[in-house]
């Protein structure tokens, strides 16, 4: 009798409930892939955000998945968001076993933050959660998708290349890279065309990659200083794949810049010289001395 | 026939002289020209917009209930000199498949269309240094809040559309020039995310009984920029929890619901942590940054027949997936 009224009182919370409020979100909530190949490795960024980090936040990373092997995250599993870090860049990496099935792959990331107050007695704690959906398909079709993110025409010196920083992503699924890219020159208005140049050195873009290339056109005038205004085309297989026109600027050099190769030319002229009169001397010092015997 | 000769000769010098004479007369009457007024109207040139850029030409990935900032680069170039350009608007605005969809002028809206903040002329870019000059660039910082509307590959429905930019420069003749971010592709990321607020404090509650109409509730609120349901799941309560070698609660022990009603009619049982359940919230994107949409679960516990004494410890789970 007595025991049982021992088991039948049971639960006791806190009087006074701890009052959680926090968010918690994941952009995109998709890893998005048909372009995989057997053996190849694709890196995706997933930021994880929070419009209030007043702590710094953990977080737990569960793959479900039959694909859970292929899956890595190279920050580790826990986590830790530092306290003020509304984005956080989680890199996820997908390697795809060489053996690999070709086929569709579905799953998911669960992310899961610890709550700051998980271990109060006789409490509920809420914890915030994030999904991340997997849907990759792997197949054996050498895809070549380039794009072109930016285009900037850089200011130069006088007499110097004209420059451009070219931002190229490569969706596909092997290293690949323009074929040429072009550059027209005009006047300060844009009205007069004075001078053409071309390139084709570009460097590979890795798989699923993107790189900056900074390109050099050699044109067959001297640049002086002044305003100009360039054009920008980006070319794969024959096709336009980005462009700009715009202006920009051409600025003097200083005097170093500009007599650096008659200063380098002279400093070497004298240091012949000098080299040339301290062989001299040398050669003078180490002169073997004839001493006249008296004659007896 | 030498006085002939003669004669002709003085008669060559004569003629000489007369033109001689007449081209002094001529060049006296250029140089009077020479100080004739001229005069010449300059017309006006429209200024031009080139280089319009966004957020570097990335994405833009938002954060949950809150603003990102952006920025819009543009170059202006103006034939009668950067100095007479006198004022510069922007705009970025999602358009489904073409920058014309919102034109030049949309409306202020968080899902949409947004102006920046201030726009300014750089100061470590292309100045403006008067003179001849004729080109500046621009500076417009925006502040991108968490209901703009999706458009990259995650989004539901929406993959094929983009934002753009917008950029118009004024000349100090009120003529204008606009130009858009064409050459880019820029997104807005799909941002999933909830803020959940409230607590699930149970009380005392006695073996073989359960909360009855004294629920619990959490308040559900979207953040993101779509629209969400929530899958909830919950450890096992106990009195040492996360080691629970002591007594256990099940999660099944506890029930939810989105009505206020007594225990015995909430609507859905709590999963384990292993096998999350997906719960029809429909928590529609915010409109508006001052227009929260929320929702509210009701939540209860009931206690199995001899269950051991205990402040009983657990953790609820809730994640935003798509709708």
């Amino acid at each position: 009798m007595y025991r049982g009224l021992l088991f039948s009182l049971v639960l006791v919370a806190l009087t006074v409930p701890w009052i959680a409020d926090a968010g918690f979100g994941v952009s995109p909530p998709l890893v998005k892939e048909d372009r995989l190949v057997p053996g190849i490795t694709l890196e995706r960024i997933v930021y994880l955000v929070q419009g209030s980090p007043e702590r710094d936040l953990q977080v737990e990373l569960f793959v479900e998945s039959d694909i859970s092997d292929w899956i890595r995250f190279p920050q580790g599993n826990p986590i830790t968001i530092p306290k003020g870090v509304q984005q956080f860049p989680l890199a996820v990496q997908v390697s795809v076993p060489a053996d690999a099935q070709l086929g569709v792959y579905k799953g998911s990331i669960r992310i899961t933050t610890v709550p700051e107050k998980a271990d109060e007695a006789g409490e509920v704690a809420i914890a915030i959660g994030g999904l991340v959906e997997l849907d990759l398909t792997v197949g054996n079709d050498v895809i070549v998708d380039l794009k072109v993110r930016t285009i900037k025409i850089l200011n130069v010196k006088e007499g110097d290349d004209a420059e451009a920083d070219v931002t190229i992503v490569n969706s596909g699924n092997a290293p690949a890279a323009p074929d040429a890219a072009t550059f027209e020159l005009f006047n300060k208005f844009g009205e007069l065309r004075l001078a053409y140049g071309e390139t084709q050195e570009f460097k590979l873009v890795p798989a699923f990659g993107e790189l900056v290339e900074h390109l050099s056109f050699p044109i067959d005038i001297h640049l002086a200083p002044g305003e100009y205004w360039g054009h920008v085309k980006v070319y794969k297989d024959k096709e336009l794949i980005g462009e700009l026109r715009t202006v920009f600027n051409v600025t003097e050099k200083t005097f170093l810049e500009k007599y650096q190769w008659y200063l380098v030319g002279a400093l070497g002229l004298l240091a012949s010289i000098l080299l040339l009169v301290f062989v001299v001397m040398m050669r003078r010092q180490n002169r073997p001395v004839y001493y006249e015997q008296p004659i007896r | 026939m030498m006085r002939r000769a003669r004669s002709l000769n003085f008669n060559a010098w004569t003629i000489s002289a007369v033109v001689f004479a007449a081209g002094v007369l001529v060049s006296a009457t250029i140089v009077l020209a020479d100080t004739a007024s001229t005069s010449v109207t300059v017309g006006n040139s429209s200024p031009t917009v080139s280089a319009v850029s966004m957020n570097g030409g990335t994405n833009i990935t938002l954060t949950e209930n809150t603003f990102v900032n952006a920025t819009t680069t543009f170059t202006v170039t103006d034939g009668n000199g950067c100095s007479t350009i006198s004022s510069v608007s922007a705009q970025f605005a999602f358009a489904s498949t073409s920058a014309a969809l919102y034109g030049a002028n949309c409306s202020y809206n968080a899902q949409v269309c947004y102006f920046p903040t201030l726009c300014a002329a750089t100061t470590t870019g292309n100045t403006c240094t008067g003179g001849s000059d004729t080109s500046v660039q621009y500076d417009c910082g925006y502040k991108i809040w968490y209901p703009a509307r999706p458009t990259d590959g995650s989004s539901p429905g929406l993959s094929s559309a983009q934002w753009y930019v917008s950029a118009t420069a004024t000349d100090a003749s009120a003529a204008t020039g606009n130009a858009t971010n064409t050459g880019e592709t820029i997104e807005v990321v799909t941002l999933n995310a909830l803020n959940v607020s409230g607590s699930i404090g149970f009380g005392t509650v006695s073996a073989n009984a359960d909360t009855g109409g004294t629920n619990q509730s959490v308040t559900h609120t979207n953040t993101g920029n779509t629209a969400i349901d929530n899958q909830v799941s919950g450890d096992v309560m106990c009195t040492d929890y996360s080691t629970c070698v002591g007594g256990v609660l099940q999660p099944s022990q506890q029930k939810f619901g989105l009505s206020d009603v007594t225990y015995a009619s909430l609507t859905s049982t709590l999963a384990a942590t292993t096998s999350p359940a997906s719960i029809e919230f429909d928590l529609a994107t915010s409109s508006a940054t001052t227009t929260a949409i929320t929702d509210l679960s009701y939540w209860g516990i009931a206690i199995p027949n001899g269950q051991t004494t205990g402040a009983y410890t657990g953790q609820n789970t809730f994640t935003a997936v798509a709708d």
